[in-house]
Protein backbone atom coordinates (compact mmCIF):
# COMPACT_ATOMS: atom_id res chain seq x y z
CA UNK A 1 0.00 0.00 0.00
CA UNK A 2 1.19 3.19 -0.99
CA UNK A 3 1.47 6.74 1.04
CA UNK A 4 -0.91 7.86 -0.82
CA UNK A 5 -3.61 5.43 -1.05
CA UNK A 6 -4.52 5.64 2.22
CA UNK A 7 -3.88 9.05 2.98
CA UNK A 8 -7.65 9.62 2.26
CA UNK A 9 -8.85 6.88 4.79
CA UNK A 10 -9.88 7.08 8.07
CA UNK A 11 -10.26 4.51 10.81
CA UNK A 12 -13.69 3.92 9.79
CA UNK A 13 -12.45 2.61 6.18
CA UNK A 14 -9.94 0.71 7.69
CA UNK A 15 -12.62 -0.72 9.96
CA UNK A 16 -14.69 -1.57 7.28
CA UNK A 17 -12.49 -2.98 5.39
CA UNK A 18 -10.90 -5.58 8.04
CA UNK A 19 -14.73 -6.34 8.44
CA UNK A 20 -14.90 -6.70 5.10
CA UNK A 21 -12.05 -9.50 4.58
CA UNK A 22 -12.86 -11.00 7.67
CA UNK A 23 -16.71 -11.74 6.73
CA UNK A 24 -16.07 -12.72 3.38
CA UNK A 25 -13.07 -15.33 4.65
CA UNK A 26 -14.40 -18.13 4.32
CA UNK A 27 -16.94 -17.74 1.79
CA UNK A 28 -17.32 -20.42 -1.50
CA UNK A 29 -13.39 -20.66 -1.93
CA UNK A 30 -13.51 -22.68 -4.78
CA UNK A 31 -14.45 -19.65 -7.02
CA UNK A 32 -12.44 -16.24 -6.46
CA UNK A 33 -15.98 -13.95 -7.20
CA UNK A 34 -18.56 -16.00 -6.29
CA UNK A 35 -22.08 -14.01 -5.98
CA UNK A 36 -22.53 -14.00 -2.46
CA UNK A 37 -18.64 -12.27 -2.51
CA UNK A 38 -19.30 -9.93 -5.27
CA UNK A 39 -22.89 -8.58 -3.42
CA UNK A 40 -20.86 -8.45 -0.12
CA UNK A 41 -18.56 -5.57 -1.97
CA UNK A 42 -21.61 -2.71 -1.28
CA UNK A 43 -20.77 -2.74 2.29
CA UNK A 44 -17.38 -1.65 1.27
CA UNK A 45 -18.16 1.17 -1.63
CA UNK A 46 -22.77 2.18 -1.78
CA UNK A 47 -23.70 1.14 -5.35
CA UNK A 48 -24.58 -1.97 -7.26
CA UNK A 49 -21.09 -4.60 -7.89
CA UNK A 50 -20.50 -6.79 -10.27
CA UNK A 51 -17.76 -8.99 -11.28
CA UNK A 52 -16.92 -8.85 -15.08
CA UNK A 53 -15.18 -10.89 -18.00
CA UNK A 54 -14.64 -8.80 -21.53
CA UNK A 55 -13.42 -11.04 -24.11
CA UNK A 56 -11.70 -8.27 -26.39
CA UNK A 57 -11.09 -9.63 -29.67
CA UNK A 58 -14.49 -11.39 -29.77
CA UNK A 59 -16.27 -7.85 -28.51
CA UNK A 60 -18.42 -9.90 -25.79
CA UNK A 61 -18.49 -10.21 -22.23
CA UNK A 62 -19.42 -13.91 -21.59
CA UNK A 63 -19.38 -13.99 -17.60
CA UNK A 64 -21.22 -11.60 -15.41
CA UNK A 65 -21.81 -11.61 -12.04
CA UNK A 66 -23.46 -9.68 -9.27
CA UNK A 67 -25.42 -10.26 -5.90
CA UNK A 68 -28.06 -12.31 -7.84
CA UNK A 69 -25.88 -14.88 -9.46
CA UNK A 70 -23.93 -15.49 -12.96
CA UNK A 71 -25.86 -13.67 -15.67
CA UNK A 72 -25.58 -12.51 -19.49
CA UNK A 73 -26.18 -9.42 -20.06
CA UNK A 74 -29.04 -9.24 -22.54
CA UNK A 75 -27.64 -6.06 -24.03
CA UNK A 76 -24.40 -7.07 -24.41
CA UNK A 77 -23.95 -7.61 -28.27
CA UNK A 78 -25.21 -3.34 -27.87
CA UNK A 79 -22.65 -2.48 -25.16
CA UNK A 80 -19.61 -3.94 -27.75
CA UNK A 81 -21.61 -2.06 -30.96
CA UNK A 82 -22.21 1.49 -29.35
CA UNK A 83 -19.14 0.83 -26.62
CA UNK A 84 -16.89 -0.33 -25.09
CA UNK A 85 -16.87 1.77 -22.45
CA UNK A 86 -14.02 4.52 -21.87
CA UNK A 87 -12.91 2.65 -19.13
CA UNK A 88 -12.53 -0.54 -20.83
CA UNK A 89 -10.63 1.70 -24.09
CA UNK A 90 -8.55 3.30 -21.25
CA UNK A 91 -7.34 -0.21 -19.90
CA UNK A 92 -6.87 -1.47 -23.45
CA UNK A 93 -5.09 1.48 -24.49
CA UNK A 94 -2.63 1.75 -21.73
CA UNK A 95 -2.52 -1.32 -19.61
CA UNK A 96 -3.33 0.35 -16.32
CA UNK A 97 -5.16 -1.78 -13.91
CA UNK A 98 -5.33 0.73 -10.90
CA UNK A 99 -8.81 1.60 -9.71
CA UNK A 100 -10.67 4.17 -11.78
CA UNK A 101 -13.77 6.23 -12.25
CA UNK A 102 -15.32 7.19 -15.03
CA UNK A 103 -14.90 10.27 -14.50
CA UNK A 104 -11.18 9.89 -14.46
CA UNK A 105 -10.82 8.66 -17.95
CA UNK A 106 -13.42 10.78 -20.38
CA UNK A 107 -14.77 14.25 -19.47
CA UNK A 108 -18.15 14.25 -18.26
CA UNK A 109 -19.47 16.02 -20.84
CA UNK A 110 -18.12 14.33 -23.60
CA UNK A 111 -19.19 11.24 -21.95
CA UNK A 112 -23.06 11.84 -21.71
CA UNK A 113 -22.84 12.63 -25.67
CA UNK A 114 -21.98 9.23 -26.10
CA UNK A 115 -23.48 6.86 -27.52
CA UNK A 116 -22.77 4.57 -25.08
CA UNK A 117 -23.98 6.50 -22.77
CA UNK A 118 -27.23 7.48 -24.53
CA UNK A 119 -27.94 4.21 -25.46
CA UNK A 120 -26.75 1.65 -22.91
CA UNK A 121 -26.00 3.62 -19.84
CA UNK A 122 -28.95 5.98 -19.35
CA UNK A 123 -32.27 2.92 -20.26
CA UNK A 124 -29.96 1.12 -17.67
CA UNK A 125 -30.01 4.23 -14.83
CA UNK A 126 -26.55 4.06 -15.07
CA UNK A 127 -24.54 7.14 -14.64
CA UNK A 128 -21.51 6.62 -12.55
CA UNK A 129 -18.76 3.60 -12.67
CA UNK A 130 -16.08 3.16 -10.50
CA UNK A 131 -13.50 -0.42 -11.86
CA UNK A 132 -10.94 -2.01 -10.45
CA UNK A 133 -8.89 -3.94 -12.94
CA UNK A 134 -7.50 -7.49 -12.41
CA UNK A 135 -4.54 -9.18 -14.56
CA UNK A 136 -6.18 -11.01 -17.22
CA UNK A 137 -4.70 -13.47 -19.91
CA UNK A 138 -3.72 -11.26 -23.20
CA UNK A 139 -7.16 -10.41 -25.09
CA UNK A 140 -8.97 -10.20 -21.90
CA UNK A 141 -10.13 -8.07 -19.37
CA UNK A 142 -11.18 -8.87 -15.98
CA UNK A 143 -12.60 -6.13 -13.42
CA UNK A 144 -14.60 -5.67 -10.68
CA UNK A 145 -17.04 -2.90 -11.45
CA UNK A 146 -19.28 -0.40 -8.82
CA UNK A 147 -22.12 1.62 -10.80
CA UNK A 148 -24.75 4.09 -9.40
CA UNK A 149 -27.27 5.92 -11.23
CA UNK A 150 -26.63 9.27 -12.79
CA UNK A 151 -29.44 10.56 -10.04
CA UNK A 152 -26.37 10.09 -7.34
CA UNK A 153 -23.27 11.38 -6.59
CA UNK A 154 -19.83 10.31 -8.53
CA UNK A 155 -17.86 7.84 -6.43
CA UNK A 156 -15.37 9.71 -4.58
CA UNK A 157 -10.82 9.25 -4.24
CA UNK A 158 -12.48 7.61 -0.82
CA UNK A 159 -14.26 4.86 -2.53
CA UNK A 160 -10.80 4.24 -5.41
CA UNK A 161 -8.71 4.02 -3.05
CA UNK A 162 -10.59 1.57 -0.43
CA UNK A 163 -10.90 -0.80 -3.39
CA UNK A 164 -7.43 -0.11 -4.63
CA UNK A 165 -6.70 -1.91 -0.88
CA UNK A 166 -8.25 -4.81 -1.68
CA UNK A 167 -6.19 -5.75 -4.29
CA UNK A 168 -3.49 -7.90 -2.44
CA UNK A 169 -6.17 -9.33 -0.80
CA UNK A 170 -8.02 -10.28 -3.85
CA UNK A 171 -4.86 -12.13 -5.37
CA UNK A 172 -4.58 -14.36 -2.29
CA UNK A 173 -8.05 -15.20 -2.65
CA UNK A 174 -7.75 -16.00 -6.50
CA UNK A 175 -4.35 -17.73 -5.38
CA UNK A 176 -6.42 -19.58 -2.90
CA UNK A 177 -9.02 -20.77 -5.24
CA UNK A 178 -6.93 -22.01 -8.37
CA UNK A 179 -4.92 -24.32 -5.67
CA UNK A 180 -8.40 -25.55 -4.17
CA UNK A 181 -8.95 -26.30 -7.99
CA UNK A 182 -5.93 -27.72 -8.91
CA UNK A 183 -6.69 -30.34 -5.82
CA UNK A 184 -10.17 -30.94 -6.99
CA UNK A 185 -8.10 -31.84 -10.76
CA UNK A 186 -6.02 -34.21 -8.87
CA UNK A 187 -9.01 -36.18 -7.22
CA UNK A 188 -10.86 -36.55 -10.73
CA UNK A 189 -7.40 -37.07 -12.52
CA UNK A 190 -6.52 -39.86 -9.11
CA UNK A 191 -10.46 -41.48 -10.25
CA UNK A 192 -9.32 -42.33 -13.80
CA UNK A 193 -5.63 -42.09 -14.09
CA UNK A 194 -4.13 -45.63 -15.88
CA UNK A 195 -1.80 -47.50 -14.39
CA UNK A 196 0.38 -46.31 -16.67
CA UNK A 197 -0.03 -42.69 -15.36
CA UNK A 198 0.80 -43.93 -11.80
CA UNK A 199 3.95 -45.65 -12.82
CA UNK A 200 6.04 -42.72 -13.53
CA UNK A 201 8.70 -41.84 -10.71
CA UNK A 202 8.90 -38.83 -9.18
CA UNK A 203 11.80 -37.60 -11.09
CA UNK A 204 9.60 -37.97 -13.95
CA UNK A 205 6.66 -36.46 -13.47
CA UNK A 206 9.21 -33.78 -12.39
CA UNK A 207 10.50 -33.79 -16.16
CA UNK A 208 6.78 -33.77 -17.51
CA UNK A 209 6.05 -30.86 -15.61
CA UNK A 210 9.01 -28.55 -16.75
CA UNK A 211 8.60 -30.13 -20.55
CA UNK A 212 4.88 -29.09 -20.17
CA UNK A 213 6.48 -25.67 -19.56
CA UNK A 214 7.70 -25.42 -22.53
CA UNK A 215 11.49 -25.75 -21.46
CA UNK A 216 13.92 -27.40 -23.73
CA UNK A 217 16.31 -30.55 -22.54
CA UNK A 218 18.42 -28.16 -21.72
CA UNK A 219 16.76 -25.95 -19.76
CA UNK A 220 15.45 -28.73 -17.72
CA UNK A 221 18.91 -30.41 -17.06
CA UNK A 222 20.56 -26.56 -16.03
CA UNK A 223 17.25 -26.74 -13.83
CA UNK A 224 17.30 -30.32 -12.14
CA UNK A 225 20.95 -30.55 -12.58
CA UNK A 226 21.33 -33.28 -14.99
CA UNK A 227 22.64 -33.77 -18.65
CA UNK A 228 20.38 -33.30 -21.29
CA UNK A 229 20.88 -36.92 -22.62
CA UNK A 230 19.33 -37.55 -18.69
CA UNK A 231 16.38 -35.84 -19.46
CA UNK A 232 16.57 -37.28 -23.20
CA UNK A 233 16.22 -40.53 -21.56
CA UNK A 234 13.67 -39.76 -19.01
CA UNK A 235 11.32 -38.25 -21.40
CA UNK A 236 11.87 -41.82 -23.93
CA UNK A 237 10.93 -43.80 -20.51
CA UNK A 238 7.87 -41.55 -19.96
CA UNK A 239 6.64 -41.78 -23.61
CA UNK A 240 6.92 -45.94 -23.31
CA UNK A 241 4.86 -45.83 -19.86
CA UNK A 242 2.13 -43.38 -21.26
CA UNK A 243 2.30 -44.86 -24.33
CA UNK A 244 2.55 -41.78 -26.49
CA UNK A 245 5.06 -40.57 -29.15
CA UNK A 246 6.12 -37.14 -28.25
CA UNK A 247 6.92 -34.70 -25.31
CA UNK A 248 3.99 -32.31 -26.81
CA UNK A 249 1.74 -35.50 -26.03
CA UNK A 250 3.09 -36.13 -22.84
CA UNK A 251 2.68 -32.52 -21.50
CA UNK A 252 -1.03 -32.77 -22.58
CA UNK A 253 -1.48 -35.49 -20.07
CA UNK A 254 0.48 -34.29 -17.49
CA UNK A 255 -1.13 -30.35 -17.90
CA UNK A 256 -4.59 -31.73 -18.25
CA UNK A 257 -4.15 -32.92 -14.30
CA UNK A 258 -2.20 -29.66 -13.51
CA UNK B 1 7.74 -28.16 -9.99
CA UNK B 2 5.25 -30.92 -9.60
CA UNK B 3 3.31 -30.59 -6.52
CA UNK B 4 1.05 -33.55 -5.65
CA UNK B 5 -2.25 -33.97 -4.11
CA UNK B 6 -0.73 -34.13 -0.31
CA UNK B 7 1.22 -31.37 -0.93
CA UNK B 8 -1.45 -29.37 -2.19
CA UNK B 9 -3.66 -30.03 0.98
CA UNK B 10 -0.68 -29.18 2.87
CA UNK B 11 -0.33 -25.40 1.28
CA UNK B 12 -4.22 -25.12 1.70
CA UNK B 13 -3.93 -26.48 5.47
CA UNK B 14 -1.54 -23.96 6.07
CA UNK B 15 -3.46 -21.13 4.50
CA UNK B 16 -6.63 -21.76 6.35
CA UNK B 17 -4.33 -21.89 10.25
CA UNK B 18 -2.50 -18.58 9.91
CA UNK B 19 -5.71 -17.16 9.00
CA UNK B 20 -7.43 -17.61 12.12
CA UNK B 21 -4.22 -16.65 13.59
CA UNK B 22 -4.08 -13.20 15.31
CA UNK B 23 -3.30 -10.62 12.27
CA UNK B 24 -1.65 -7.83 14.47
CA UNK B 25 1.35 -9.08 13.25
CA UNK B 26 2.79 -10.86 10.05
CA UNK B 27 4.92 -13.01 11.39
CA UNK B 28 4.35 -14.37 14.82
CA UNK B 29 6.11 -17.59 16.15
CA UNK B 30 2.92 -19.01 15.15
CA UNK B 31 2.96 -18.43 11.84
CA UNK B 32 6.29 -20.00 11.34
CA UNK B 33 5.59 -23.10 13.65
CA UNK B 34 2.97 -24.02 10.35
CA UNK B 35 5.82 -23.20 8.30
CA UNK B 36 7.96 -25.73 9.84
CA UNK B 37 5.12 -28.24 10.18
CA UNK B 38 4.94 -27.73 6.15
CA UNK B 39 8.61 -27.50 5.54
CA UNK B 40 10.17 -29.94 7.60
CA UNK B 41 13.08 -27.89 9.28
CA UNK B 42 14.97 -27.11 12.28
CA UNK B 43 14.57 -23.71 12.27
CA UNK B 44 12.07 -20.78 10.55
CA UNK B 45 12.92 -17.32 10.95
CA UNK B 46 11.64 -14.01 9.75
CA UNK B 47 14.42 -11.48 8.99
CA UNK B 48 14.26 -7.89 7.77
CA UNK B 49 17.94 -6.06 7.87
CA UNK B 50 19.07 -2.86 6.99
CA UNK B 51 21.49 -3.39 4.83
CA UNK B 52 23.76 0.04 5.15
CA UNK B 53 23.93 -0.27 8.90
CA UNK B 54 24.94 -3.81 8.26
CA UNK B 55 22.05 -5.01 11.17
CA UNK B 56 19.05 -6.88 11.78
CA UNK B 57 16.01 -4.44 12.67
CA UNK B 58 13.92 -7.34 13.19
CA UNK B 59 14.47 -11.03 13.55
CA UNK B 60 11.71 -13.68 14.91
CA UNK B 61 13.02 -15.51 16.85
CA UNK B 62 15.44 -12.78 18.00
CA UNK B 63 19.16 -13.31 18.40
CA UNK B 64 21.23 -12.17 20.65
CA UNK B 65 23.45 -9.06 19.61
CA UNK B 66 26.91 -11.22 19.95
CA UNK B 67 24.99 -13.34 17.09
CA UNK B 68 24.19 -10.21 15.10
CA UNK B 69 27.70 -8.90 15.25
CA UNK B 70 28.94 -11.80 14.35
CA UNK B 71 26.65 -12.71 11.75
CA UNK B 72 27.69 -9.63 9.95
CA UNK B 73 31.50 -10.01 10.49
CA UNK B 74 31.41 -12.99 8.91
CA UNK B 75 29.00 -12.60 6.63
CA UNK B 76 26.42 -11.43 4.94
CA UNK B 77 25.65 -15.46 3.52
CA UNK B 78 25.91 -15.99 -0.19
CA UNK B 79 21.63 -15.56 -0.55
CA UNK B 80 21.41 -12.36 0.53
CA UNK B 81 24.62 -11.51 -1.36
CA UNK B 82 23.10 -13.13 -4.06
CA UNK B 83 19.55 -10.94 -3.84
CA UNK B 84 21.25 -7.87 -3.39
CA UNK B 85 23.39 -8.48 -6.71
CA UNK B 86 20.34 -9.69 -8.67
CA UNK B 87 17.05 -8.33 -7.15
CA UNK B 88 16.22 -11.90 -7.61
CA UNK B 89 13.49 -12.59 -4.55
CA UNK B 90 12.14 -16.11 -5.73
CA UNK B 91 12.62 -18.86 -3.50
CA UNK B 92 16.56 -20.21 -3.32
CA UNK B 93 18.61 -22.59 -1.21
CA UNK B 94 22.01 -22.22 -0.50
CA UNK B 95 22.53 -24.54 -3.01
CA UNK B 96 21.63 -22.98 -5.83
CA UNK B 97 23.26 -19.82 -5.54
CA UNK B 98 27.20 -21.39 -4.23
CA UNK B 99 28.99 -24.71 -4.90
CA UNK B 100 28.19 -26.76 -1.52
CA UNK B 101 32.28 -27.10 -1.03
CA UNK B 102 32.80 -23.69 -1.44
CA UNK B 103 29.95 -23.08 1.05
CA UNK B 104 31.68 -25.03 3.95
CA UNK B 105 34.93 -22.97 3.41
CA UNK B 106 33.20 -19.62 4.10
CA UNK B 107 33.37 -17.63 7.39
CA UNK B 108 29.78 -17.56 7.24
CA UNK B 109 29.24 -21.09 7.49
CA UNK B 110 32.08 -22.02 9.50
CA UNK B 111 31.79 -19.74 12.48
CA UNK B 112 27.93 -18.42 12.16
CA UNK B 113 25.88 -21.77 11.21
CA UNK B 114 28.66 -24.87 11.78
CA UNK B 115 28.78 -24.23 15.34
CA UNK B 116 25.04 -24.06 15.80
CA UNK B 117 24.90 -27.57 13.71
CA UNK B 118 22.81 -25.65 10.95
CA UNK B 119 23.81 -26.33 7.38
CA UNK B 120 20.83 -26.01 4.90
CA UNK B 121 19.17 -23.06 3.89
CA UNK B 122 15.85 -22.25 1.93
CA UNK B 123 14.80 -18.49 1.64
CA UNK B 124 12.00 -16.60 0.28
CA UNK B 125 13.04 -13.13 -0.49
CA UNK B 126 10.23 -10.86 0.22
CA UNK B 127 9.72 -6.92 -1.41
CA UNK B 128 11.67 -4.83 0.35
CA UNK B 129 12.46 -0.69 0.65
CA UNK B 130 15.73 0.26 -0.74
CA UNK B 131 18.47 -0.39 1.16
CA UNK B 132 16.46 -3.31 2.97
CA UNK B 133 16.12 -6.97 3.08
CA UNK B 134 13.56 -9.03 4.00
CA UNK B 135 13.08 -12.60 3.93
CA UNK B 136 12.11 -15.91 5.62
CA UNK B 137 14.70 -18.39 6.20
CA UNK B 138 14.45 -21.68 6.84
CA UNK B 139 17.46 -24.07 7.95
CA UNK B 140 18.17 -27.60 8.56
CA UNK B 141 21.08 -29.36 9.92
CA UNK B 142 23.68 -31.08 8.26
CA UNK B 143 22.50 -34.82 8.96
CA UNK B 144 19.82 -34.09 6.86
CA UNK B 145 19.34 -34.05 3.74
CA UNK B 146 18.81 -30.70 1.87
CA UNK B 147 15.35 -29.16 0.82
CA UNK B 148 13.86 -30.38 -2.50
CA UNK B 149 12.51 -28.77 -5.27
CA UNK B 150 9.22 -29.37 -3.71
CA UNK B 151 9.95 -27.51 -0.82
CA UNK B 152 10.93 -24.54 -2.41
CA UNK B 153 8.06 -24.65 -4.80
CA UNK B 154 6.05 -25.18 -1.93
CA UNK B 155 7.12 -22.17 -0.02
CA UNK B 156 7.29 -19.82 -3.29
CA UNK B 157 3.53 -20.64 -3.61
CA UNK B 158 2.70 -19.04 -0.18
CA UNK B 159 4.34 -15.62 -1.55
CA UNK B 160 0.61 -14.52 -2.35
CA UNK B 161 -0.90 -15.36 1.02
CA UNK B 162 2.20 -13.91 3.13
CA UNK B 163 1.80 -10.67 0.82
CA UNK B 164 -2.08 -10.17 2.27
CA UNK B 165 -1.23 -11.34 5.67
CA UNK B 166 1.20 -8.38 6.03
CA UNK B 167 -1.05 -5.97 3.89
CA UNK B 168 -3.88 -7.14 6.88
CA UNK B 169 -1.27 -6.50 9.37
CA UNK B 170 -0.80 -2.90 8.00
CA UNK B 171 -4.50 -2.36 7.93
CA UNK B 172 -4.68 -3.48 11.68
CA UNK B 173 -2.26 -0.99 12.41
CA UNK B 174 -3.92 1.81 10.87
CA UNK B 175 -7.46 1.34 11.94
CA UNK B 176 -5.77 1.55 15.44
CA UNK B 177 -3.27 4.44 14.32
CA UNK B 178 -5.23 6.85 12.14
CA UNK B 179 -7.58 8.81 14.22
CA UNK B 180 -9.37 10.33 11.03
CA UNK B 181 -6.96 13.30 11.13
CA UNK B 182 -5.00 13.86 8.06
CA UNK B 183 -1.36 12.83 8.01
CA UNK B 184 1.46 15.42 8.11
CA UNK B 185 2.02 16.93 4.72
CA UNK B 186 5.12 16.09 2.96
CA UNK B 187 5.26 20.03 1.06
CA UNK B 188 4.41 22.73 3.32
CA UNK B 189 1.41 24.75 2.60
CA UNK B 190 3.61 27.86 1.13
CA UNK B 191 4.98 25.95 -1.17
CA UNK B 192 1.72 24.57 -2.36
CA UNK B 193 -0.12 27.58 -2.31
CA UNK B 194 2.58 28.92 -5.07
CA UNK B 195 1.24 26.07 -7.91
CA UNK B 196 -0.71 27.85 -10.29
CA UNK B 197 -4.05 25.86 -11.08
CA UNK B 198 -2.54 24.69 -14.40
CA UNK B 199 0.16 23.42 -12.44
CA UNK B 200 -2.10 21.48 -9.81
CA UNK B 201 -3.75 20.20 -12.63
CA UNK B 202 -0.55 18.67 -14.41
CA UNK B 203 0.62 17.83 -11.18
CA UNK B 204 -2.16 15.40 -10.11
CA UNK B 205 -1.82 13.74 -13.68
CA UNK B 206 1.30 12.84 -12.63
CA UNK B 207 0.02 11.34 -9.50
CA UNK B 208 -1.85 8.80 -11.29
CA UNK B 209 1.48 7.90 -13.67
CA UNK B 210 0.07 9.84 -16.72
CA UNK B 211 3.15 10.24 -19.16
CA UNK B 212 3.83 13.80 -20.56
CA UNK B 213 2.28 12.48 -23.62
CA UNK B 214 -0.76 11.54 -22.02
CA UNK B 215 -1.02 14.56 -19.90
CA UNK B 216 -0.55 16.66 -23.17
CA UNK B 217 -3.36 14.66 -24.77
CA UNK B 218 -5.57 15.33 -22.02
CA UNK B 219 -5.00 19.23 -21.55
CA UNK B 220 -4.90 19.88 -25.14
CA UNK B 221 -1.27 21.36 -24.52
CA UNK B 222 2.18 19.75 -26.20
CA UNK B 223 4.08 17.67 -24.12
CA UNK B 224 6.55 20.58 -24.45
CA UNK B 225 4.67 22.60 -22.27
CA UNK B 226 3.82 19.80 -19.83
CA UNK B 227 7.45 19.59 -19.47
CA UNK B 228 8.27 23.24 -18.68
CA UNK B 229 5.60 23.33 -16.31
CA UNK B 230 6.85 20.59 -14.57
CA UNK B 231 10.30 21.85 -14.01
CA UNK B 232 8.33 25.30 -12.70
CA UNK B 233 6.68 22.56 -9.98
CA UNK B 234 9.94 20.85 -9.07
CA UNK B 235 11.23 24.47 -8.41
CA UNK B 236 8.01 25.63 -6.28
CA UNK B 237 8.16 22.23 -4.31
CA UNK B 238 12.11 21.94 -4.05
CA UNK B 239 12.43 18.33 -5.52
CA UNK B 240 14.37 16.68 -8.26
CA UNK B 241 11.35 14.40 -10.25
CA UNK B 242 8.18 13.77 -10.94
CA UNK B 243 7.80 10.89 -8.55
CA UNK B 244 9.10 12.88 -6.11
CA UNK B 245 6.62 15.78 -6.56
CA UNK B 246 3.63 13.39 -6.78
CA UNK B 247 4.48 11.91 -3.48
CA UNK B 248 5.68 15.62 -2.02
CA UNK B 249 2.02 16.51 -3.01
CA UNK B 250 0.29 13.42 -2.57
CA UNK B 251 -1.59 14.20 0.46
CA UNK B 252 -3.16 17.15 0.35
CA UNK B 253 -6.36 17.39 -0.69
CA UNK B 254 -6.31 20.49 -3.01
CA UNK B 255 -4.54 18.57 -5.53
CA UNK B 256 -6.98 15.41 -5.11
CA UNK B 257 -10.21 15.77 -7.58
Amino acid sequence: MSRGAGSRLGRADYQAILGFLADTRELELDTPYPSSFVGHLNVLVAAHPLYRENDLAGRRSPLMVDASGRYEDDADELYWTVGPCAITQYRSATGDLSAARLSDVVAWRRYRESPIYREYFAPNGIGYMLDLGLPARPGWQRTLLFCKGSNERDFSERDRDVLEILRIHLRAREARAALRRRLLDEAVADQDSSDADASLTLREREIVFLAAQGKTNARIAAELWITPGTVKKHLENVYEKLGVSSRAAAASRVSARN
Amino acid sequence: MWLGRADLEAILGFIADVDDLDAEEPYPAEVLDSLRTLISCDEAGYQDADLQARRFIDLNPPETEDDDALYWAVGPCPIMDYRTRTGDLTAVRMSDVIGRGRYHELPIYREYFQPVGLDHVLDLGLSAAQQRYRSLVLLRGHDVADFTERDRAVLETLRPHLRAREALAELHRRARDTDGARPPADATDAQLASLTVREREILHLVGKGHSNAQIGAELWISPGTVKKHLENVYEKLGVAGRAAAATAAQARSGLST
